[in-house]
């Protein structure tokens, strides 16, 4: 299946789950942050650049939609995608152990890092700390759920094709030479 | 490290690119940079209205629809249905609508005398949702074609609520004064200390910048103080809960109990200007009512408040009675005494027209007249 086009059916789909489904699902004033799917998408299956383009644009997104500072989730969607693109290199993003880890990993990271951006903008930082194990390590691990299951779903139809990794190079040496010529050439 | 010249091809053969997110971080530093220093106005504002004005009513349709489903899960289907079960259900889902209409019809009403306490101009709105986390905000179905502008007061029944934040034509961001980028003028009603009010990550409220000099009690009842004129005098928030001194020694730090818990209010007043400049001396059969609603919200702390208030409530009756009745009085003595004047002069000024008279009458010039009229005149 064509990638940008199940790229943009993810980014669509998880906007409008964002704008509706979220505040609707919210548990003890903790709701999912379902634009970070896009964005561990595009950073494990396109790369640093693509995945930043994405990570920024969502986080964006998600700034302009709540009220907080304009930014703050812009910037650490844009790091999640960077470790996430250059960490996508050497791991085999095809298992699911793999992607368990990295949607755990990344939305604990940009929750966190989302609260301690929101405390450096704000004048007060009351409560801040009991605030970031109150509010967002739960959000995470709420929002962790989700992108794990869309993840694998999307796994199912992304499949090996265009996957950036040693363990899928590996597969496709044999049966898709002439797309990796570079690779081959080393191998050999 | 391999791969990071720019536009370099990665281990597959594709172009890195890496070089494109550390640009966009440099962008996103500078965005909250600027958001910070323009405190969210201009383009941002402009920008987050458009994007509210598309995502709220998705998430009209999406609550709308998620509605049904919930009262599905609530409600009791068994298999078998008899006529009369039915007919109880219907009559149980009728009853519970009845009440909820007589709680809401309550609180209005409450909410109506709360503003004629205070004698607020005023408009209702509902809470269509909240938010809770890192930032405590509510959405509340007036906008600008209601007439609700940014930086107006809301309450709720109970007390004060927040400060609307931004606006769209039918809705308004109100944000809640337990937000920890919320402050409002605030005092401690017994001792009249000042002080300013913050809300905090946590949803706790904490009162700052209260002289150490004054004294301040467990349990005291905390106004707002009408300072800054974002919201009137006198406006209940909450009692206090522990003193502590802050580092540099000179102020207490509060920590205040909200009078009713903010974040599940449902109800609330927008405040679209005063009518009276701040009026402080309050109705106490109206604020006996206001009182007896809290109660059903908080029942502790009704009796704390309800004293407090009314002692506040009737020693500021007193005084403005007192001060009422020597206004009349020196009203009446200036009015005596102008009535007084004003015989004297007439009598002295018949009496000077008459030896004016006389003296033009014997008098070849006008002179002496002249004179009589001058000092008719004086």
């Amino acid at each position: 299946m064509n990638k940008p086009l199940i790229y943009l059916i993810v980014f669509v789909l998880c906007f409008l789950l964002q704008a509706g489904l979220s505040p609707a699902i919210a548990i003890a004033g903790c709701a999912p942050n379902f634009l970070i799917i896009p964005v561990l998408l595009v950073a494990l299956r396109s790369g640093v650049g693509a995945g930043g383009v994405s990570g920024f644009f969502c986080g964006l997104l998600y700034d302009l939609m709540g009220n907080g500072t304009i930014g703050c989730m812009a910037l650490v969607l844009t790091i999640t995608a960077l470790a996430v693109g250059f960490l996508a290199r050497g791991i085999d993003i095809t298992s699911p152990v793999t992607v368990i880890i990295v949607a755990l990993v990344s939305s604990v990271f940009s929750e966190v890092g989302y609260g301690i951006a929101v405390m450096l903008t704000s004048a007060d930082a009351v409560g801040g700390m009991g605030a970031i194990f109150a509010h967002s390590l739960p959000t995470s691990l709420y929002s962790a759920v989700f992108a794990i299951a869309a993840l694998l779903v999307c796994g199912l139809f992304l499949g090996y094709e265009g996957a950036a990794t040693g363990a899928e190079l590996g597969k496709q040496i044999g049966g898709r030479a002439t797309k990796m010529p570079r690779m081959k050439s080393r191998l050999k | 490290m391999p791969g990071l010249s720019f536009g370099s091809q990665s281990q597959n053969g594709r172009p890195s690119f890496w070089w494109i997110p550390i640009v966009l971080i440099v962008i996103s530093v500078m965005l909250i940079t600027l958001c910070v220093r323009l405190e969210g106005g201009g383009p941002f504002a402009v920008a987050r209205g458009v994007v509210h004005t598309v995502t709220k009513p998705i998430e009209s349709v999406c609550s709308a629809i998620s509605a049904p489903f919930h009262s599905i899960g609530k409600s009791s289907n068994s298999a078998e249905v008899a006529k009369l079960e039915q007919e109880n259900r219907q009559l149980r889902t009728l009853v519970a609508e009845l009440e909820e209409y007589r709680q809401q019809d309550q609180r209005l009403t409450t909410m109506s005398q709360f503003s004629d306490i205070y004698g607020l101009e005023s408009i209702s709105g509902e809470v269509l949702s909240t938010s809770s986390g890192w930032d405590r905000t509510a959405t509340v179905n007036r906008g600008s074609a209601d007439g609700v502008r940014v930086g107006m007061g809301v309450m709720s029944s109970c007390g004060l609520y927040g400060m609307v934040e931004s606006v769209t034509s039918n809705t308004c961001v109100v944000r809640l004064i337990n937000d920890a980028n919320a402050s409002v003028s605030a005092m401690v009603q017994n001792s009249r200390a000042h002080g300013i009010m913050h809300g905090a990550y946590d949803g706790t409220l904490t009162l700052e910048y209260v002289p150490i000099e004054k004294a301040v009690g467990e349990g005291d009842v905390v106004i707002t103080s009408g300072s800054g004129g974002s919201y009137p005098r006198g406006i209940l928030i909450g009692t206090v809960r522990t003193i502590e001194t802050d580092s540099s020694k000179l102020y207490h730090r509060i920590t205040v109990d909200p009078i009713y818990s903010i974040d599940s209010c449902e109800e609330v007043l927008i405040l679209t200007g005063a009518q009276s400049e701040t009026s402080t001396v309050l109705d106490e059969s109206l604020l006996q009512t206001v009182i007896n609603s809290a109660n059903t919200v908080r029942p502790g702390t009704v009796g704390v408040i309800a004293t407090a208030l009314l002692n506040g409530t009737t020693s500021r009756s007193k005084q403005a009675a007192e001060a009422e009745r020597a206004r009349q009085e020196a009203e009446k003595k200036a009015a005596e005494e102008a009535a007084a004047k004003a015989r004297s002069n007439q009598g002295s000024s018949s009496a000077s027209n008459n030896s004016g008279e006389s003296q033009s009458n014997n008098s070849d010039a006008g002179n002496s007249g002249s004179e009589g009229g001058r000092t008719n005149n004086e």
